[in-house]
Parts: structure tokens; C-alpha cells; sequence
């Protein structure tokens, strides 16, 4: 067992002279440096330290964090320090630690200090600044889609292969089920609803007229909408997360592919076509679900149900419909994207990605179902 | 005589049922490094893994001063443990900490030093590869280089007995290969470490004590000895080739 470290303190003149003896360890205690730190400020001020070997059995790291402390207290007080006299590999150790042999790949501090500068001001200008760059940020996304979509259309992009069955399979097939089902359930509510609280004021009758069109009109894109943000931008953000990850995407860019051609504006195309087929689809479920509460409860025949709700309906509230589809469709392709080829790396940035992406997908459907309701009560649709 | 730090005696390495390795045995003095080479699927990783604590090998055993590692309890296999460091493959930081809170990990794990004194054998250690500077980066701001280093600071952080690393220069140019070959050697040279080191970078086998290659048709070693020496007189045409730099 090496005896236990040891740091002596000795003025000699101008001169203190600290010794290290014993056995250091990084795994014991580590010997505190108060000590000789406190003897530095003794009056009259030392003008040099001297950090001697006075028997050391053995030293690792431990004696290197010590002498580093008292070097860096020594600059503050701008004294010399000289090591001459400690084990030859610890002075080795020190001067790579210090930078004086060239240490690798490290930023001088004027760098270190200009970059700091730069993530400060990314990080944290104010707030209005931010929002700012950030829909500076969005907008140059969405022009480059649609540059790319534009360039897909005209058949203009060097693409390789483009092939939009697994992206219209995405974004159709794989997004049935689910909205099936709550098209179906909502349908049914809905019709619930109004039924009871209608046959309270005595317009029962006006219910499946009702219930129809905000089916039709509302609904079927709105859950559409939903179901694409759950169900497709998650998948998809992850999807381009993980590419992005895999330097897959810079790939791309170096054998000179634009990665919005390969990767945006399929899923984009995609969307816009299966946007208002899914419409479609939705609100056959949702007028089913209505139908089938509504008779139930309405004990009013099914056909003479189906003759109201069919009276109800007009290609206009079809349109408006279709048109909310195809609208969501890119919204939430364009939040999918986004968020896809803007995530970072490492294992968490993906996760987050996705988690972003539904967000602003659900956002932007709601925010966008608004202006186009707007819009078509101006239009007189 | 006393025993050398690590001895590998009759091990056997599979995968699933598959036997990467038959039979191994080679040993390595302390202050040695030693450097396992071998092609991709001959059994380097899981060789690694073994030496390490990680995988349990389907039979032999790795003997530290004599003990055996995977023989003995899992509290005395742990005390081992915490006696050795490794930088995998990549560097394998911890992404969500910062490099400084990367290399405080094993201190925070294995000593009783207070968090200032952590914090300083930190610092010390990333000064050391060359990070000084790069404490508060995330493993994702630095590039590979810095990752391999930072991870290689993190394995040092308690001046361990044996120094593990894993494809240390891999994906790495020359000069920065030399650069990460430095930080290993030094952890040898001044701080008295044991390294193993699995690698198929010709200039670090070169710079290694010991060099052992591991055969994937014959699974099992077919060549040990000095590099230098087995650049010149290896048996095998393939290992004389790849130490000195040619084309079979």
C-alpha cells in the first residue's frame, strides 16, 4: 500500500516551493490545494512557484488536476510557475493538456469566441427576430417545394425513376383503417347530437339535412385532415429524420440530386391526389355512421332519411369539401417535410422531428380549415 | 514471476451458433499495447466484448493479474470493470450531455470525488485529447475526430489499468488517425495503461507491441508476434501484405 498523498509547502526566500511525495491515485481522496493556493497571498507576495518531485512513489491524473490548480491560480496572480522539477511524462502530460505541442482540431479562442457570438444570436435574439427567421425559414421551404412540385409536373426534374406508387400507397392504403373508423364514430356523434338537441327546440325533422352537411362540407376533410397528421406525417418525418441522420440526404445532394425533387415533391404530389379521394372516403363513412344513428333514433324510415339527406346535398358542398381534402393534403405534406429534412442528428433529433411535425401538421389543418371556411362564406359556396 | 495483466486462455467466441473464434490464446504484459486484427465477421468485436466484461464467451476465460473475469462473481466482475475503459466503436457518447458531462460519467460512477474535483479531472482529460475549449459541445456539434477523442477521454477519465478501443481511426484521414494514435499511446506511456486496441489501420498495428490476427476461414489466430517482425517474417502472405502496405 503506497503511502497516502502528500503536498508540502515551503518559502524560500521570493521562492515557494510546493513538493508532492507518496502515492497519488486518482481513486483515493484527491489532496486539496488550499494549502499552498493560501501561501500565495502570503505577505510578501512570492514572485515564483517551484513544483518539485520530493518522492514520489507513483502519480497518475490526480497529481495533474493538482498542479493544474495551482497553475491557474498562479496566472491570476500573474506569478511564474516552474515545473522543471516534476516526473518528466507528467510534464509532458501537462504541455499537451496546456496546448503548447500542437493540440488537435481545437479552436483558437477568437474562433471559439466568434461562433459563440453566432449561436447566441441564433439562439437567443429576441423573440420577434426569431419568429421572423423562422417564417423566413418556412417560406423558403414551401417556395422550393412548389419549385420542385412545378418541376415534377412538367416532367422538367432529373429524376431518377420517380415512381409515386409507394408514396400515393402512403399516403392512401396505409391510412384507410383509421380513417374509417373515425369517420364512422364521428358520423355517428355528430348525428347523435343533433338529433337530441334539435328534437328539444321541435326541428327534428331538419336534422339529417344538417348533419349531412357539416358532414360533407366539414367532417370528412377535417378528420381526413387528422388522420393524414397522425397517421401519415408521423410515419413520414421519421422517415426523412432518418435519412437525414444517415447523411443520406446529403448523399443525395452530392451525386446532384435536389433532394425536394426526390423527396418532397412526390409525397406532395401524392397528397394533393389522395387528399380529396380520401375526402371522399371519409365522408361516405361519416354519412354512414350518421345514417345508421339517425334512423335509430329518429324511428323515422330509412329511406325517407336517405331521400332528406340526399335533398340536403348539393355539388357545391361537395366541392368545398374536395377542395379542404387536397388543401390538408399539402399542409400536412409541407409540415412532414419540413420538419423531416430540418431535424438534427443523433438518436433523440428524430423523435423530436416527428413530434414537431404532427404538431404543426394538426395546427396548420385547423388554421387552414378556417381561412378556407371563411373563404367560401365570402365566395357564397 | 508475477502474472501478466491479461492472459486470454481457451476462448471460444460465437454468434447465435455460429463460432467466430476457436481456441484463443495470446497474453499481454502491462504497458503493453496490443492490437487485434482481422477482417470483418472474424470475431474482433466480440473478442473485444469478451476482454471487456460484455459478452460472455461459450467457453474459456480472460484472466486480469491472474484472475479470472468471466469466472468470477458479478460484484468482483464489476469491481474489474470499473478498472478498465473503452471507447467503442464511433466514440458511443452519450448524445444529450455535453462532452464534459460525457466524461464526468465514469467519475460520477466509480469515485467519491466532490462534483469541483470532477469537474477539474474532466477538464484535464479533454485538454488532454485536445478539447480543452469543447466542454459545453454536444457529441452531435463535434466532428468524428472530436467524437473518438472525447470518447477516448471519457475511457481515461479514471486512468484505468486497461485502455480498450475500438476502430479508433476508423472513417478517420491519416492525420487525424495519428492524432487519436497519439492520445492512445500516451495513455500508455505516461499513465501506465495496458491497451487493447481492435483495428485493421495498418500504421496504429505498427505502433502496437503486439499484434494478433484473427483468421475468418480458420477461426482461430493465425499470426502473433511484433508487428514489425511480422511484416517481414509473418507466415501468412495476406498479414506481411497488409502490415507493409501492398496488395497481396
Amino acid at each position: 500500500m503506497a503511502p497516502p498523498p502528500r503536498v508540502t509547502v515551503l518559502r524560500d526566500g521570493p521562492v515557494l516551493v510546493v513538493g508532492f511525495t507518496g502515492g497519488w491515485d486518482l481513486r483515493a481522496r484527491l489532496p486539496q490545494m488550499s494549502e499552498a493556493t493560501r501561501a500565495l497571498d502570503d505577505s510578501p507576495r512570492p514572485d515564483r512557484l517551484c513544483l518539485e518531485d520530493q518522492g514520489l512513489e507513483s502519480w497518475d491524473s490526480s497529481l495533474l488536476v493538482a498542479v493544474r490548480q495551482l497553475e491557474a491560480a498562479c496566472t491570476e496572480r500573474g506569478l511564474e510557475v516552474d515545473p522543471s522539477a516534476l516526473p518528466a511524462g507528467a510534464r509532458q502530460l501537462l504541455d499537451v493538456a496546456r496546448g503548447t505541442s500542437p493540440a488537435p482540431g481545437a479552436r483558437k479562442r477568437g474562433e471559439r469566441e466568434m461562433v459563440d457570438a453566432l449561436s447566441r444570436l441564433r439562439k437567443g435574439s429576441p423573440v420577434t427576430e426569431r419568429i421572423g427567421v423562422a417564417v423566413l425559414d418556412s417560406l423558403e421551404f414551401i417556395g422550393r417545394s412548389a419549385a420542385a412540385l412545378g418541376r415534377v409536373l412538367t416532367g422538367r426534374s432529373r429524376r431518377l425513376d420517380l415512381d409515386l406508387t409507394p408514396a400515393i400507397q402512403e399516403a392512401g392504403a396505409h391510412v384507410l383503417p383509421v380513417l374509417a373508423l373515425i369517420a364512422l364514430l364521428g358520423g355517428g356523434v355528430l348525428s347523435l347530437l343533433a338529433t337530441q338537441q334539435l328534437d328539444r327546440l321541435g326541428a327534428i325533422l331538419v336534422a339529417p339535412n344538417l348533419v349531412a352537411i357539416v358532414i360533407v362540407r366539414e367532417l370528412g376533410a377535417l378528420v381526413t385532415g387528422f388522420a393524414l397528421a397522425g397517421r401519415w406525417a408521423s410515419a413520414n418525418a421519421a422517415d426523412l429524420a432518418t435519412m437525414g441522420a444517415a447523411d443520406e440526404v446529403d448523399a443525395l445532394r452530392t451525386v446532384g440530386v435536389d433532394p425536394f425533387d426526390l423527396l418532397v415533391a412526390p409525397r406532395l404530389l401524392a397528397l394533393l391526389v389522395m387528399g380529396p379521394v380520401l375526402v371522399l372516403y371519409a365522408t361516405f363513412f361519416g354519412l354512414l355512421g350518421s345514417v345508421a344513428i339517425g334512423v335509430a333514433l329518429m324511428e323515422l324510415p330509412a329511406p325517407e332519411y336517405l331521400a332528406r339527406t340526399r335533398a340536403a346535398l348539393s355539388y357545391d358542398h361537395a366541392l368545398t369539401g374536395l377542395v379542404k381534402g387536397a388543401v390538408f393534403g399539402v399542409v400536412v405534406g409541407l409540415a412532414a417535410c419540413y420538419h423531416g429534412l430540418r431535424s438534427g442528428r443523433g438518436p433523440r433529433a428524430i423523435g423530436s422531428a416527428v413530434k414537431r411535425a404532427v404538431v404543426t401538421a394538426i395546427i396548420w389543418v385547423v388554421v387552414a380549415d378556417a381561412a378556407l371556411s371563411a373563404f367560401f362564406k365570402w365566395a357564397r359556396y | 514471476m508475477t502474472a501478466p495483466m491479461i492472459e486470454v486462455r481457451h476462448l471460444v467466441l460465437t454468434s447465435g451458433s455460429r463460432v467466430l473464434q476457436r481456441d484463443l490464446g495470446f497474453e499481454a504484459a502491462r504497458g503493453q499495447v496490443l492490437a487485434i486484427v482481422g477482417e470483418e465477421g472474424s470475431g474482433k468485436r466480440a473478442l473485444l466484448r469478451t476482454m471487456i466484461g460484455l459478452e460472455q464467451p461459450a467457453e474459456g476465460d480472460v484472466f486480469y493479474e491472474g484472475e479470472a473475469l468471466w469466472a468470477a462473481s458479478e460484484a468482483d466482475r464489476r469491481r474489474r470493470m470499473a478498472r478498465f475503459g473503452s471507447q467503442l466503436a464511433g466514440g458511443a457518447l452519450l448524445s444529450t450531455k455535453t462532452l464534459l458531462e460525457n466524461v464526468s460519467l465514469p467519475l460520477e460512477v466509480h469515485s467519491h470525488m466532490r462534483p469541483g474535483d470532477i469537474r477539474s479531472v474532466a477538464m484535464l482529460k479533454l485538454a488532454l485529447v485536445g478539447l480543452a475549449g469543447y466542454e459545453s459541445h454536444f457529441p452531435g456539434e463535434v466532428d468524428e475526430q472530436n467524437r473518438i477523442a472525447a470518447a477516448l477521454a471519457r475511457a481515461t477519465a479514471l486512468d484505468p489499468d486497461v485502455l480498450f478501443c475500438e476502430r479508433p481511426t476508423a472513417g478517420l484521414d491519416s492525420r487525424a488517425a495519428l492524432v487519436v494514435s497519439d492520445s492512445i499511446l500516451r495513455a500508455r506511456d505516461h499513465l501506465g495503461a495496458t491497451v487493447v486496441v481492435v483495428t485493421n489501420d495498418a500504421a496504429l498495428v505498427l505502433a502496437a507491441d503486439e499484434a494478433i490476427f484473427l483468421g475468418l476461414e480458420s477461426r482461430s489466430m493465425k499470426a502473433r508476434g511484433k508487428p514489425t517482425d511480422l511484416r517481414d517474417h509473418a507466415e501468412a502472405p495476406d498479414v506481411r501484405a497488409f502490415l507493409s502496405g501492398s496488395r497481396p
